[in-house]
């Protein structure tokens, strides 16, 4: 627990400290980086839920991510172009507060999230992969053809969403929100893994027939925790969308499922600053291969498949055997 | 004479050719502990996944309290007063021993949809769960995640946590395998405890502490029950002699 | 509507559907007797569709193309087994999942290394252009014709070989029961390699079929390999018989749903919306499938009951 404490926090610091120097080095880019590495490790955070604490593989969380994206285009859109978003039976018009827009992209993440873990949840094993990637797959088509929103070619926005009076446009005060937005997640995810529900979580993971042994049914823990894993995971979308003043189809295919899964991977699952340190290096990586080559993530690819040939429990893994090292050399 | 606990009646389950548990009633009163004995694959295990609900049977039924339970699943079965301990110890390698138990505890206590509270911070239930592991003489090792403990603590812990359920029938699958003389001598004391309080059906090998602890015996072979009675009836029962002691008439 | 269309539909229906067939056949075969969930299937398909490419335009074979997408997409498959996969075999799903998404990359990346990003297109042979007159006035393609009976006769022969000779007792022997027969002295790792092998040549192939009707192009593969997961989920894991069926039914509902719907919507709103929500809907059409299969049998249509 305190391993994963200090792992967390160092994470953390260092993604503070690459803010600070594109802050102080006056270098927007590392800012946006950084952000945007904040961002990827709250999607990561919110996978990791369903897939370390919980045990699920869930290979369809860019639907979540695309929905919080899609949230905030769609709502700011409309809100610029002054057309409601419905006029029936009530009229809701869109808006460009982003508090608002947050909930919308929780709520809307969670809503779908609950029939698709409810289905996937059925048979569970192998089959839970396939059908969370199936069900991502749909939404992946359904916004490609449905024409209103930009279709293939997505929904631009001009200006970020409003928050309070702070000057959003400005790379520092943006990358701000969302480390603090990633701080106060990563705090409510130390609790909930310490609460009674955290407790059937893990039993529900490591045994479950046990768990219902005890009386209470291992699916109904798992769908919870599915349902919150989807609600972060639609919020880190909702700030992308931001970020980016774009959404597209990208990010609801399933290459961007995968590419949440190798944050977890890559950081430690299970863990909880695991993702953050994943993004962290991934967009590390992403810089510095993508310097030597556009096909970076063909290194990429080998890397993975390295790490996890060798087992070694991601960043978070290595950080713990090389404390267990110095441990020994002074005992 | 009340109603016993649990009841099956014709109970079968094969599994291809094999009828592991073949037209089996039994029942279980209250205040007794009944033990099942009989040889490796009579069906005792199988009879026991069938009880709590692991697996379906094809035919037959079970009564637990006077409800019909065998379509309701094990969760359900659970919240009607039934407990088991596993043959081959069921937990997570990553929890402690105490955090078992207070698991265990959570369905009667509000459950386990609670999720911005430490469970490090409720008092109460780690202290009834304290309680619970120094009955099995588990508490000095209380905070040890279950990897870390031997088998025949685990054994133990899988007592406790039965214990924490507070059930009206406890289903026990071999509870004292593994677990050396001291600490099989301290489940027989705790088992004859809680005679009072519960039923209890004991899967045990060690003929001795059976006929020392059980009320009735009932003999399982090749899937069916062949004798049920006490301990005197079951020693000199012809049956029992010849299908399972190995003796010839 | 008329009656020739809607035939016509259907053939095109039924030939998507035996492609499919050929992705699912290797997926649920190497998922039954490896427990191993294989995300570079695509990739192995989309190798299958470049070999062709290649090996037509440097012979202008087209059966010399046909030969080499089977063989190199087997070839691609034995080597990823050996190297990569076979140390996956007894590791969890999570593991599997992220190193075949890993090889999806490498694949995907390397190919686009070596052929570029714009796709291929492949010419199909003189004898078999043109079209056949079908009974009720249709006129149809004759290589789409050929490409559903060569389908159908993959599945017969797939079918007869896991059911009728020895290596399929193996096979079925070792979905049942992996201990089992390496226990019976059945050379395991030579077992695997061949089902490996054959999942992948069958994935090739399909892989240069659809891409001389279609194009042939970096990523052809992952689309198909999540239609490839809709079938067995529908179908039931390891049974080759209902992969068929549900992947049939999988090809036929999303061809019929992409022509017909905007068509249905049409008959009561404006073409324009009708067409917009026809699209969209016959698109999720598949999905949908899948999420009422999954709510009457979760285990899938043909699949044993968990």
């Amino acid at each position: 627990m305190r391993r994963d404490l200090i792992f967390t926090l160092a994470a953390m610091a260092a993604l503070l400290a690459a803010g600070l120097y594109g802050y102080f080095g006056d270098e927007p880019f590392y800012l946006t980086l950084a952000a945007k590495a904040a961002i990827f490790g709250l999607a990561g955070a919110g996978l990791n839920i369903a897939l370390g604490y919980g045990g699920l593989v869930s290979l369809g969380h860019a639907a979540f991510f695309g929905i919080g994206g899609y949230a905030a285009g769609i709502l700011a859109s409309h809100a610029r172009n002054y057309e409601p978003l419905m006029t029936w039976p009530v009229e809701l018009a869109g808006t460009t507060s982003a508090p608002v827009i947050w909930i919308v992209a929780m709520l809307a993440a969670g809503l779908f999230s609950l029939p698709m873990g409810l289905l996937s949840l059925r048979t569970g094993g192998v089959y839970f992969i396939m059908i969370t990637l199936a069900f991502a797959q749909m939404l992946y088509y359904f916004a490609v053809s449905w024409p209103a929103y930009g279709g293939e070619d997505g929904l631009s926005f001009y200006v970020r969403n409003e928050l309070g009076g702070l000057q959003t446009m400005n790379p520092w005060i943006w990358f701000l929100v969302c480390y603090a937005i990633l701080a106060v997640v990563l705090v409510l995810i130390a609790i909930l893994t310490r609460s009674r529900f955290g407790l059937a979580l893990t039993m529900a993971r490591e045994n479950p027939l046990r768990l219902a042994n005890l009386g209470i049914g291992p699916k109904r823990v798992l769908l919870t925790a599915f349902v919150i894993s989807a609600i972060l995971t639609g919020l880190a979308g909702a700030l992308y969308a931001d970020l980016n003043r774009f959404v597209s189809p990208a990010m609801l295919s399933w290459h961007m499922s995968g590419e949440i899964m190798v944050f977890v991977i890559l950081g430690g699952v299970g863990r909880l600053g695991g993702p953050v340190a994943g993004a962290c290096v991934f967009i590390l990586l992403e810089q510095v291969l993508g310097g030597f080559t556009e096909y970076w993530q063909f290194l990429l690819g080998l890397a993975l498949i390295i790490i996890v040939l060798m087992g070694s429990g991601g960043l978070a893994g290595l950080f713990d055997r090389s404390g267990a090292k110095k441990g020994a050399a002074h005992g | 004479m009340a109603e016993p606990l649990l009841v099956t009646s014709g109970l079968s389950r094969g599994f291809g050719a094999l009828k592991a548990c073949d037209d089996v009633n039994l029942d279980i009163r209250a205040g007794e502990i009944h033990a099942l004995i009989g040889p490796n694959g009579a069906g005792k295990s199988t009879f026991v996944k069938l009880v709590s609900g692991e697996i379906g049977p094809d035919t037959g039924s079970i009564h637990l309290l006077g409800k019909s339970v065998e379509t309701l699943p094990m969760t359900a079965r659970a919240g009607l007063g039934m407990a088991r301990s596993f043959q081959v110890s069921a937990l997570a390698p990553s929890m402690s021993g105490l955090e078992h138990v207070v698991l265990a505890l959570l369905p009667h206590e509000g459950g386990v949809f609670h999720f911005l509270r430490p469970v490090a911070r409720e008092r109460e239930l780690r202290d009834r769960a304290g309680e619970m592991l120094a009955r099995v003489g588990m508490l000095d090792r209380a905070e040890i995640p279950v990897a870390g403990l031997s088998h025949g603590e685990r054994r133990q812990l899988e007592i406790a946590i039965a214990l924490a359920l507070e059930p009206r029938v406890l289903l026990l699958d071999e509870p004292m395998a593994g677990m050396g003389p001291e600490g099989s001598a301290r489940l027989a004391a705790l088992l004859n405890e809680l005679r009072g309080d519960m039923g209890i059906l004991l899967i045990e090998h060690d003929m001795d502490t059976v006929f020392a602890l059980a009320d009735r015996i009932s003999v399982m072979v090749g899937g069916r029950i062949v004798a049920t009675g006490n301990a005197d009836e079951i020693r000199s029962d012809e049956t029992v002699k010849t299908a399972y002691l190995g003796e010839t008439p | 509507m008329s009656v020739a269309l809607f035939f016509e539909q259907l053939l095109n229906g039924l030939q998507f559907g035996v492609m499919l067939f050929l992705m699912a056949a290797g997926l649920t075969l190497v998922f039954g007797v490896m427990g191993l969930i294989n995300l570079a299937h695509g990739s192995l398909y989309m190798i299958g569709a470049f070999a062709c490419a290649s090996v037509v335009a440097a012979t202008g074979s087209f059966t010399l193309g046909l030969v080499a997408s089977f063989v190199a997409a087997a070839f691609a498959g034995v080597i990823i087994e050996a190297l990569v996969l076979r140390r996956l075999y007894r590791r969890d799903h999570l593991d599997q999942v992220i190193v075949t998404f890993a090889l999806i990359l490498v694949f995907t990346e390397g190919t686009r290394w070596l052929f570029g990003s714009y796709p291929l297109y492949l010419d199909i042979p003189t004898p078999l252009q043109g079209t056949v007159h079908l009974p009720g006035g249709i006129d149809y393609p004759l290589f789409r014709l050929m490409i559903i009976l060569v389908g159908l006769l993959v599945a017969v022969l797939l079918f007869l070989a896991v059911n009728r000779t020895r290596l399929g007792v193996r096979i079925r022997a070792g979905e049942a029961d992996r201990e089992m027969i390496a226990a019976l002295g059945v050379d395991i790792s030579k077992l695997y390699m061949i089902v490996f092998a054959l999942g992948a040549a069958l994935a090739g192939f399909a892989g240069a079929l659809v891409g001389s009707v279609q194009s042939v192009q970096v990523g052809m593969g992952e689309p198909v390999l999540i239609l490839g997961f809709v079938v067995i989920v529908i179908g039931g894991i390891g049974s080759i018989g209902g992969a068929l069926i549900a992947a049939i039914l999988v090809g036929i509902t999303d061809t019929m749903g992409r022509v017909f719907l905007p068509m249905a919507f049409a008959a009561f709103t404006d073409p324009a919306s009708a067409n917009a929500t026809g699209s969209a809907l016959a698109s999720m059409l598949i999905y949908i499938l899948m999420a009422l299969v999954l709510v009457f049998r979760p285990s899938g249509l043909f699949g044993e009951k968990a």
